[in-house]
C-alpha cells in the first residue's frame, strides 16, 4: 500500500512543536483578529452564530429570514439582513482531494496535501473552532465528522494515516462534498484543481453567505513533464483520456498550465475565495505562512 | 532443396502474430500518463489513438524473427536430400517378451509395431539384434511388412528365452532403436543412459504367478518317500490365487490353493512315492505368462545306483557299497549297471563309470601323510591317517595330473582318476582302513568321483530366475512408443539457424541497453 505508506510518512514528518508555533497565527485564518486574551488559549464566550452586530446588507435567496431585519427592511423598501461579526468558534470542513492525479505519478502531492489538511485541522482546532475532514475523489471516500479538541486532530490524523490515492481511474468531484458541508460551515480545501475548468462550477456550488473558502493548490513539477522530442500519447490518469503529442508538448503544457493558474486566480479573486498555491516540492510551514499572508493581505 | 525432419514444430509459427500482437499492446512508452490532458492540447479522436499505438516497438520484427528461426531449427530444417538411415533394433527376446496381450505374444505386437514404424520412414538399412545373445542378427531390410513380423517371431525363438544383456556399446554408424517390454531393471536402467534413439515398449498385462523352483531329495526318515518342494513367486501387482498341481509320472499327488500377495513367494512341500521317475508342478488357472506356469524334474538320480561288483575286491568293500543308499548290489545284473566295480592286477581300460582296484603283488605300508589333489569340496570330510593304508608299489604309477590322492614320500599315487574311470592302487582287503568307521564314507567318495555326481544324498532340482517371470514394465509407460526421430544426418541446418538466433538475440539485447542508457541520460523537460 505505497499510497497508505506515503500518508503515515507524511504525517510523521509534522512536528507538534512547529504545529504549536504555526498554531499562534491561527486566528488570522478564522477572523482576522486575535483570538487571545490573557493566556495562550484562545477563549469562547458565545456559541453558535454571533450576536455582535456589523451593518446591514440585502438579503439574499436562501438565507435564514430570522435574520432579516423588519424595520431596516420597511425602511428602505427592500429586505435587508443583519450581519455579525464572525464568532472565535465556528465550523471549518477541510476537503481533501484524493483522486489519482493527487498521488498516482507523483507522491510529494499526497504527502504534501495530508499534511497541510493535519496543520489546517491542528491550527483550526487549537483556536477552538469544531473541525471536520472529508477526503474525496468522484465521491466522498472517508469522512471525519465534525469534532472539537485534541482527540478530534487524533481522529482526523488516523483518519489521513490509513488513506490513500487511487493509482488509476476516478474523479475529482468537489461538488460531491456538499450534503455534509452544513450552512454556516467554513471550507479549507487542498487539490491540485487539474480540471479544465478548475473546479470552479463546484466552487460556485458551495458559496454560501458568510462562508468562508480557503483553497490552496498543490501542483508539481511532473504534471507537464513528457520525455523531449517524444512523440506518442499521453493519457490522463483519472479520465484515462488520450491526446495525442508532437515534440515540444512540455512546453506547450507548461504555458497552458500558466494561463489555466491565472483564470483561477482571477476566479478566486472575484468570488472572495482565499486562493494560494504551491509546489509539492514546497514545506508545509512556508505553503502555511503564505496562505495565511495571503488571508490577512486580502 | 530444403526440408524438414519433424514437421510438427512448423505449428509453432502460428504464434508469430501474437509475437506482433504482445508488441502492438503492451508499449508503454506510447503512451505516457499525466495528471491532466487538457493542458497538452486537444483530445485526440478513437482512431488517431489506434493509430499512435499502432507506432510500436519495431524491435516486434526481430523478435518475430528470432522466434521463427528457433522454431525451424527445432523442426530439423535441412538443405539438400535426406540422407540414407541405416537403422539397429535392438529386439528384447527374454521371457516376458511371450507373455501374451490381448491374444498376442509381446514378441507379435513389437513385430508388428516395429514394421508399421519402418513402413513410415523406409530406412535403407534394418538389422535386428537380440538383447540376450548380442550376436545373434537378422536383417529385414527387404521383407515386406507380413514377411518381417513372421521372421521376428520365429527369429525370437519362444522356446528357448533368455534373460536379456545390456550391450556396453552401441554402432556408432546407424541409429539404435529398441522394443522391449520394458520388464528388465537393467534394460531400463540402460536405455537412460544410451543413445537410443526409439523405443517402441510393448505390454500391458502386469500380473504374473511363476513356479520358480522345483527339488526333490531323498527322505531320512522314510524308505517308501522321497521329499520334494516348490517355490511359486507373484510378481505382479495384484494378490495371485492360483491352484499348486504335483504330478508323479503323471499322477497327482499333491494339489493345493494358494494366496500370494505382489513381489513375494510361498513353498510348499510335499512327499514323492520312492520309484518316481517324472515331478511337474503346475499352476492353474493360467496366466498371461503360461510358459512360467509349470516346471518339472527328473528323479532318476534319487534311485540307487546298480553296482556290478567284482567279489574278489573284498568283503569289507562289499559290504560298504551294500551299506550305500545310494547303491544296489543285485545278485546278477541283468540291465547296464551305473558301476562298475574290478579288480585286476595291474592297470588297464573298462567302461566308465568304473572302480578298478589294483590288487597285483605286494603291498606295502604308507609310510608318510597322504594328499589329496581334489578340490577341498570334493573330498566329502574324509580324513585319511596313511597309517591305515597299504600299497600295491608294483601296479602303483607315478604323480601325474590324473592323481587324485598320492604319497609325498613315495612319490606314488594312490588313487587316479580318468574320465569316470577310477584307479585304486591301495589294498582294500586287509588294510587297516577296511576296520575304521569311516571306511564307508571313504567308499562314497571312491563312488562319487567315479559318478561325477552325489549318489549318498542327492538334491534334485530346477530354478527359474524370478526376474525373468516380471511382466510390469517398471519405470517406462507400457504400450507407449516414443516418437520416431526422421532427422536426417547431411546437411542439418540446425547449428546455423541457432548462430543466427544467438546474434539476433544479442542484437536485441545491445539495442534494448542502448535505448534504457539514453532514456536514463535524456532529462525530463518539466513545468
Amino acid at each position: 500500500m505505497p499510497g497508505r505508506l506515503n500518508s503515515a510518512v507524511a504525517l510523521s514528518s509534522l512536528d507538534e512543536t512547529d504545529l504549536r508555533k504555526m498554531a499562534r497565527v491561527a486566528h488570522l485564518l478564522t477572523i482576522g483578529q486575535p483570538a487571545f486574551g490573557s493566556g495562550l488559549r484562545p477563549h469562547r464566550t458565545r456559541a453558535g452564530q454571533g450576536t455582535e452586530f456589523l451593518d446591514f446588507r440585502a438579503y439574499r435567496p436562501g438565507e435564514d429570514i430570522r435574520r432579516l431585519d423588519w424595520r431596516a427592511s420597511a425602511r428602505r423598501g427592500r429586505p435587508y439582513v443583519r450581519t455579525y461579526h464572525d464568532e472565535l468558534s465556528s465550523d471549518w470542513q477541510l476537503c481533501l482531494d484524493q483522486s489519482a492525479s493527487m498521488g498516482a505519478l507523483d507522491d510529494s502531492k499526497w504527502m504534501l496535501g495530508v499534511q497541510l489538511a493535519a496543520a489546517f485541522a491542528y491550527m483550526l482546532l487549537h483556536v477552538g473552532n469544531r473541525v471536520g475532514v472529508v477526503q474525496f475523489s468522484k465521491g466522498i471516500d472517508h469522512l471525519c465528522p465534525l469534532g472539537r479538541g485534541r482527540l478530534q486532530y487524533l481522529r482526523i490524523v488516523e483518519q489521513l494515516r490509513n488513506s490513500k490515492t487511487d493509482l488509476n481511474g476516478g474523479d475529482s468531484n468537489l461538488s460531491s462534498v456538499t450534503p455534509v458541508v452544513k450552512s454556516g460551515t467554513h471550507l479549507v480545501i487542498v487539490s491540485d484543481f487539474l480540471k479544465p475548468d478548475a473546479m470552479r462550477e463546484d466552487l460556485r456550488v458551495l458559496r454560501s453567505p458568510g462562508r468562508k473558502i480557503h483553497a490552496v493548490q498543490v501542483l508539481s513539477a511532473s504534471e507537464t513533464s513528457v520525455e523531449e522530442n517524444s512523440t506518442g500519447l499521453v493519457r490522463d490518469i483519472e479520465s484515462g483520456e488520450l491526446v495525442a503529442i508532437e515534440s515540444g508538448a512540455g512546453h506547450i503544457a507548461k504555458s497552458a498550465l500558466e494561463r489555466w493558474q491565472r483564470k483561477f486566480k482571477d476566479f478566486g479573486i472575484q468570488n472572495s475565495i482565499q486562493l494560494s498555491n504551491c509546489s509539492s516540492t514546497d514545506r508545509w510551514q512556508d505553503v502555511m505562512l503564505q496562505h495565511i499572508a495571503q488571508v490577512t493581505r486580502a | 532443396m530444403l526440408s524438414v525432419s519433424t514437421p510438427i514444430w512448423l505449428i509453432g509459427l502460428v504464434v508469430v502474430p501474437v509475437v506482433w500482437w504482445l508488441h502492438r499492446l503492451g508499449n508503454p512508452d506510447a503512451v505516457t500518463p499525466v495528471s491532466a490532458t487538457f493542458l497538452f492540447g486537444k483530445k485526440t479522436g478513437e482512431s488517431d489513438s489506434v493509430t499512435a499505438l499502432r507506432q510500436t516497438n519495431p524491435l516486434w520484427l526481430l523478435r518475430a524473427a528470432l522466434f521463427v528461426i528457433l522454431v525451424l531449427a527445432l523442426s530439423g530444417l535441412n538443405l539438400g536430400r535426406e540422407a540414407e538411415r541405416h537403422i539397429t533394433v535392438w529386439f528384447d527376446d527374454s521371457l516376458s517378451m511371450q507373455t501374451l496381450d490381448g491374444g498376442q505374444a509381446r514378441t507379435k505386437v513389437g513385430a508388428i509395431r516395429l514394421g508399421d514404424t519402418i513402413d513410415a520412414i523406409e530406412p535403407a538399412t534394418i538389422l535386428l539384434r537380440s538383447l540376450s545373445d548380442h550376436g545373434r542378427q537378422l536383417d529385414i531390410s527387404s521383407l515386406t511388412n507380413e514377411q518381417r513380423t513372421a521372421a521376428i517371431v520365429r527369429w525370437s525363438d519362444p522356446d528357448n528365452p533368455a534373460r536379456p544383456q545390456v550391450p556396453f556399446t552401441l554402432p556408432r554408424e546407424s541409429e539404435d532403436w529398441l522394443v522391449s517390454d520394458g520388464a528388465d531393471r537393467r534394460i531400463n536402467t540402460w536405455l537412460e543412459k544410451t543413445s537410443i534413439t526409439h523405443n517402441i515398449t510393448v505390454g500391458t498385462e502386469t500380473d504374473n504367478t511363476a513356479i520358480t523352483a522345483i527339488t526333490a531329495r531323498r527322505s531320512l526318515q522314510l524308505d517308501t518317500m522321497h521329499l520334494g518342494s516348490v517355490r511359486v513367486h507373484n510378481l505382479g501387482l495384484t494378490d495371485s490365487q492360483r491352484s499348486l498341481s504335483i504330478q508323479a509320472d503323471g499322477k497327482l499327488i499333491f494339489k493345493q490353493d494358494m494366496v500370494i500377495t505382489p513381489d513375494s513367494f510361498e513353498y510348499r512341500s510335499f512327499e514323492i512315492p520312492v520309484g518316481t521317475t517324472t515331478l511337474f508342478a503346475d499352476l492353474s488357472p493360467g496366466d498371461a505368462l503360461g510358459q512360467d506356469d509349470t516346471l518339472g524334474i527328473n528323479l532318476d538320480e534319487l534311485k540307487p545306483a546298480i553296482v556290478d561288483f567284482d567279489d574278489r575286491c573284498g568283503p569289507r568293500f562289499r559290504d560298504a557299497l551294500q551299506a550305500h543308499r545310494g547303491l544296489v548290489i543285485p545278485a546278477a545284473v541283468d540291465r547296464g549297471p551305473a558301476l562298475k566295480v574290478r579288480c585286476a592286477p595291474s592297470p588297464g581300460s573298462s567302461d566308465p563309470p568304473s572302480i578298478t582296484v589294483h590288487t597285483g603283488g605286494n603291498s606295502r605300508p604308507v609310510p608318510g601323510p597322504v594328499r589329496w589333489h581334489l578340490p577341498a569340496s570334493k573330498r566329502y570330510g574324509v580324513g585319511l591317517e596313511h597309517s591305515w593304508l597299504r600299497v600295491n608299489t608294483n601296479a602303483a604309477m607315478p604323480v601325474s595330473d590324473r592323481t587324485v590322492l598320492s604319497s609325498a614320500e613315495l612319490g606314488l599315487s594312490l588313487i587316479e582318476l580318468s574320465a569316470g574311470a577310477l584307479d585304486i592302487f591301495l589294498d582294500l582287503k586287509t588294510a587297516p582302513i577296511v576296520q575304521q568307521a569311516g571306511f564307508p564314507l571313504f567308499v562314497n567318495t571312491l563312488v562319487e568321483l567315479a559318478l561325477e555326481r552325489p549318489v549318498l544324498d542327492p538334491l534334485i532340482h530346477q530354478t527359474r530366475d524370478h526376474a525373468e517371470s516380471r511382466i510390469s514394465g517398471q519405470h517406462q509407460s507400457t504400450g507407449i512408443t516414443t516418437p520416431v526421430s526422421t532427422r536426417s544426418a547431411g546437411n542439418d541446418m540446425t547449428p546455423y539457424l541457432l548462430v543466427m538466433a544467438m546474434l539476433l538475440l544479442l542484437a536485441d539485447i545491445i539495442i534494448v541497453l542502448k535505448v534504457g542508457r539514453q532514456r536514463r541520460s535524456t532529462p525530463r523537460e518539466t513545468a
